[in-house]
C-alpha cells in the first residue's frame, strides 16, 4: 500500500506543483510584458516623463517575478533579461529612443520567452 | 560558495534518502531498471549540485520522480508475473541436463569462454559436472551440480544437527539493545549478571555481547579495557 501510495502520490503531487509553478511564472512574466509595453508605448510617443513612470513600474514589477521565477527558471535566463532591463531603463533616463525601443523590444520577447519555454508542446519536449 | 554548500546538503540527504528507500540489493544484485534508476539520481543530483545557474527543483524534481517510477515498476513486476518478464526478463538456461545450450549463448552475446569462465568461477572447472547452469535477470551465474558432484549434506550422512537459529546481540558499543534483550525473554538485571560474572563491571565495558538460543552468552570487553 505504501508502494502504491509512493508510484501514484508523488507523481500526482509534482503534477500540481508544477502546473502551479507554470501559472506563477507565466502571470507574473505577463506582468513584466505589460509593464515592458506601456514603457514602449510611451518612449513611442516620446512622453519621457510617462516613459519615467512605466520604468519605476517595470521596476517593480521586475522585482517581484524574479522571486518567483527563481526556485523555477534558469538563473543564467533571468540574469539576461536582468541585464536587458537595466539597459531599458538607462536609455530611458537617458531619452535614448532607438537604443530604449531596441533593448525593451528584445525583453519584452524575452519575457513571454519565460513562460512559452514551460509550455508541454512538441517543440519545448523535443 | 554558501549556496553550492547548502545545496549539496539537500541533495545529499535526498539522494540517500531515496536510495534508502528503494531497498537493499547491492550493485551487482540489481535488476536492469534498477541499475538505471541508480545511475540517473546520482547523476541528476550531480549536475544542480556543482551548476548553482540550475534551479534546486531541476534536480530534486527528476530525483523524486524516477523513484516514484521506481517503486511503481517494482509494485508491478510484485503483482503481475508478466509484468516482470517485460521489466526484469527471465533467467536463461544455458547449461541443460548437461548440455550447453548454443542458441542460448548466442541471444545472450556470451561465448564458450564466458560460460567456461562462470563455471570456474562457481568452482567447477569440468562442465561434465554441471546439470544446470542459469544467467539469472540480474545478471548474476547460477549452477545446479549433478547429484553426484554437490557437497555431501547431513541429510545424505542421514545425521541430524541441533537448531542453531541467530544469536541476540544484547550489547553494541556500550550500549544496551532493549528490544533484542525483550525478544529473547531476558532482563536488565538478568544481563548485568551476566557480564560481571564474565568480569566486567557494566555494559559500558562491552563492545559487543550475544545470546545464542542454546542459551550461551558471549561478551567482548572493549579496546581499552584488552589493553589493561
Amino acid at each position: 500500500m505504501k508502494a502504491v501510495i509512493i508510484a501514484v502520490v508523488i507523481p500526482l503531487l509534482i503534477g500540481v506543483f508544477g502546473f502551479w509553478s507554470f501559472t506563477q511564472v507565466k502571470s507574473s512574466a505577463l506582468e513584466v510584458v505589460r509593464s515592458l509595453d506601456a514603457l514602449i508605448n510611451a518612449i513611442e510617443r516620446g512622453r519621457w516623463e510617462e516613459a519615467a513612470n512605466s520604468s519605476h513600474l517595470l521596476q517593480k514589477a521586475w522585482d517581484k517575478a524574479s522571486q518567483v521565477w527563481g526556485p523555477f527558471k534558469d538563473h543564467d535566463e533571468i540574469d539576461a533579461l536582468f541585464e536587458m532591463i537595466v539597459r531599458t531603463q538607462h536609455f530611458t533616463a537617458e531619452r535614448q529612443k532607438e537604443e530604449a525601443l531596441t533593448e525593451a523590444g528584445v525583453a519584452r520577447s524575452f519575457a513571454h520567452h519565460m513562460y512559452q519555454s514551460d509550455l508541454p508542446g512538441v517543440g519545448n519536449i523535443f | 560558495m554558501i549556496i553550492t554548500i547548502v545545496r549539496t546538503m539537500i541533495l545529499f540527504l535526498l539522494v540517500v534518502l531515496v536510495v534508502r528507500l528503494m531497498g537493499k540489493r547491492q550493485v551487482g544484485e540489481l535488476q536492469p531498471y534498477e541499475l538505471a534508476v541508480t545511475v540517473m539520481i546520482s547523476n541528476l543530483a550531480a549536475v544542480p549540485m556543482e551548476d548553482t545557474g540550475i534551479p534546486l527543483f531541476y534536480g530534486v524534481i527528476p530525483i523524486l520522480l524516477v523513484f516514484s517510477f521506481q517503486v511503481g515498476l517494482s509494485v508491478l513486476s510484485l503483482k503481475s508475473i508478466k509484468a516482470r518478464e517485460i521489466i526484469c526478463g527471465r533467467p536463461s538456461v544455458v547449461v541443460e541436463n548437461g548440455k550447453i545450450i548454443q542458441s542460448e549463448l548466442s541471444r545472450l552475446n556470451l561465448n564458450l569462454n564466458d560460460l567456461l569462465e562462470q563455471l570456474r568461477i562457481n568452482g567447477y572447472g569440468n562442465i561434465e559436472d554441471v546439470e544446470f547452469a542459469l544467467f539469472e535477470t540480474n545478471g548474476q551465474f547460477s549452477i545446479v551440480p549433478k547429484t553426484g558432484k554437490r557437497p555431501v549434506t547431513l541429510e545424505d550422512l542421514g545425521l541430524t544437527a541441533p537448531y542453531e537459529g541467530l544469536a541476540y546481540t544484547l550489547v553494541i558499543d556500550g550500549k544496551i539493545n532493549r528490544r533484542n534483550l525483550v525478544k529473547t525473554g531476558r532482563t536488565e538485571k538478568w544481563l548485568n549478571t551476566e557480564i560481571q560474572k564474565a568480569g566486567f563491571s557494566g555494559p559500558r565495558d562491552l563492545i559487543i555481547a550475544t545470546l545464542n538460543p542454546v542459551g550461551d552468552f558471549y561478551c567482548q570487553p572493549k579496546k581499552e579495557l584488552n589493553k589493561r
